[in-house]
């Protein structure tokens, strides 16, 4: 049964057409990756998704309606960007998530956090941003979700902390839920991918099962994705 | 879930006004103490004269840096990075602007009253005297009621005014690539749209009022009815303003938000 369903939507900037036509199903229990080069419209098919963004034409609906208040109960949303208020402890932003999401686990946070050595005192306006962006994927890994949408949740760090970013989304994603991993960095990710989405100029190229693909083409989806999008 | 925005709100604009009242209350004293040594000892009238000035211009600043605050403090929260929280926590955006109005509303007037209170405090010490109390009592008693409680009304219906207009240009302008420069047009259109709806409204008003003509000639001049009359129709008109821009925000950034 599908979760989420984009339907002949478009969105235009201007003149710039970012998303043509997208027909898309999006079904509960897979890992998807969301796969496309530099301004393909990865992150505008996410913003959408997340009431960020209106489309031009055409609609999105999540569990048959509208993106509201209600999908928002249910995705966990962990943006390409720091969305954190510098201002706050590690404690404040905890209580944060606690007050404004049902499905927030503090205690998992909590642990989670002590692994990376962070202590609740900590406050986000001393961290590096490689810590900000690990505590903002802990709070997002810590809520018990239908939808977990990472958009480039490893561009920014080091080979070393990738590891340890996928094992965190792995090990805490709530059973039964759907992954929606956006990135170009194909290689560290591939392993862990049900269904495989390749966008390009804002067209959807390619949607198929990871497996079948490898079956099919004989090559991994990093070589493939390098073939599809050679400049 | 307002009332759990609203804490964050009221949390956050505390963090940096408190401080910013303390700061000025120790201001306040410093400047009566300087002025008491002044009185006694020739020597501290320098520093007595430059601290008041400091003084004048801190008393004025306050309520005016609060504004200015509280219109970073929307943008910052619902436009730009942390917005990317905000306009994804399960809340209507009918609580996100609700919130954020109530919230800087309070803090402005409230730097409102401490702005009047520390200059007592700068001029008089901790200590009033209750004569003095007692004369402003007896001023506040010579003017009508109803136009003293019409003037506190139309300064807080124009403090939460000013503030909804600017957050429907931050609305409008948050539409376009480079919304600083959209936000600022879209706010001088929106005060110069209703100034002249403003004028349009209330000259004919005031062209077919007897009364009002009668007041123009002179011989009904200290007429405090006819004035809170007109007080009290600039404060319907301020209030209809207030909502529409208020539910042209909410609209918005409901159905055209574009967060870059």
């Amino acid at each position: 049964m599908e979760f989420i369903e984009f339907k002949n939507l478009s969105k235009n900037f201007g003149p710039k057409e970012a998303l043509k036509n997208i027909n898309l199903k999006i079904e509960k229990g897979k890992i998807y990756g969301l796969l496309g080069p530099n301004g393909s419209g990865k992150t505008t098919m996410i913003k959408i998704i997340n009431d960020l963004l209106q489309p031009t034409s055409g609609e999105i609906l999540i569990n048959g309606r509208e993106p509201g208040i209600e999908s928002k109960k249910i995705i966990s949303f962990l943006p390409e960007r720091t969305y954190l208020n510098m201002n706050m402890k590690v404690s404040e932003l905890i209580q944060f998530f606690k007050d404004f999401y049902e499905d927030f686990d503090e205690k998992k946070a909590i642990q989670l956090l002590h692994k990376l050595k962070i202590k609740e005192t900590d406050q986000l306006k001393n961290m590096s941003k490689g810590t900000k962006e690990k505590v903002q994927l802990v709070m997002v890994m810590s809520r018990k979700a239908d939808l977990y949408i990472l958009d480039e949740p490893i561009g920014g760090v080091d080979p070393a902390s990738r590891d340890y970013i996928l094992e965190t989304i792995l090990t805490n994603f709530n059973e039964g839920s759907s992954i929606l991993i956006s990135t170009h960095l194909i290689s560290d990710i591939e392993k862990i991918l049900d269904q495989v989405i390749f966008i390009n100029q804002g067209k959807i190229v390619l949607n198929e099962d990871a497996d079948t693909i490898r079956k099919k083409k004989k090559t991994t989806i990093d070589k493939l994705f390098r073939e599809e999008f050679k400049c | 879930m307002l009332s759990k925005l609203l804490k964050y709100d009221f949390k956050s604009l505390s963090k940096i006004s408190i401080p910013v009242y303390l700061v000025s209350l120790l201001l306040a004293l410093l400047t009566r103490v300087i002025n008491m040594l002044a009185d006694k000892f020739h020597v501290f009238s320098v520093p007595s004269g430059f601290i008041s000035g400091i003084f004048v211009v801190v008393l004025i600043a306050i309520p005016i840096a609060t504004f200015i605050f509280t219109i970073l403090k929307f943008y910052q929260n619902l436009i730009k990075d942390e917005g990317y929280l905000m306009h994804t926590l399960p809340v209507s955006k009918n609580s996100l602007i609700l919130s954020k109005t109530i919230s800087s509303t309070v803090f402005i007037v409230i730097s409102f009253i401490f702005s009047i209170l520390f200059l007592f405090v700068g001029v008089y010490g901790i200590w009033f005297d209750s004569k003095l109390l007692s004369l402003i009592w007896d001023l506040f008693k010579q003017v009508d009621t109803v136009f003293i409680i019409l003037i506190m009304l139309s300064i807080l219906i124009s403090v939460i005014f000013n503030q909804v207009m600017i957050y429907a240009s931050i609305a409008l302008g948050q539409k376009h690539n480079n919304k600083v420069m959209y936000s600022v047009i879209y706010g001088v259109v929106l005060y110069n749209v209703t100034q002249i709806l403003s004028v349009v409204i209330l000259l004919p008003v005031m062209f077919l009022d007897p009364n009002y003509q009668k007041y123009i000639n002179g011989t009904s001049i200290s007429d405090f009815g006819l004035i809170n009359g007109y007080l009290l129709f600039a404060l319907f008109l301020s209030i209809l303003f207030t909502v529409a821009y208020y539910v042209l925000t909410v609209k918005v950034l409901d159905k055209k938000l574009n967060l870059g």
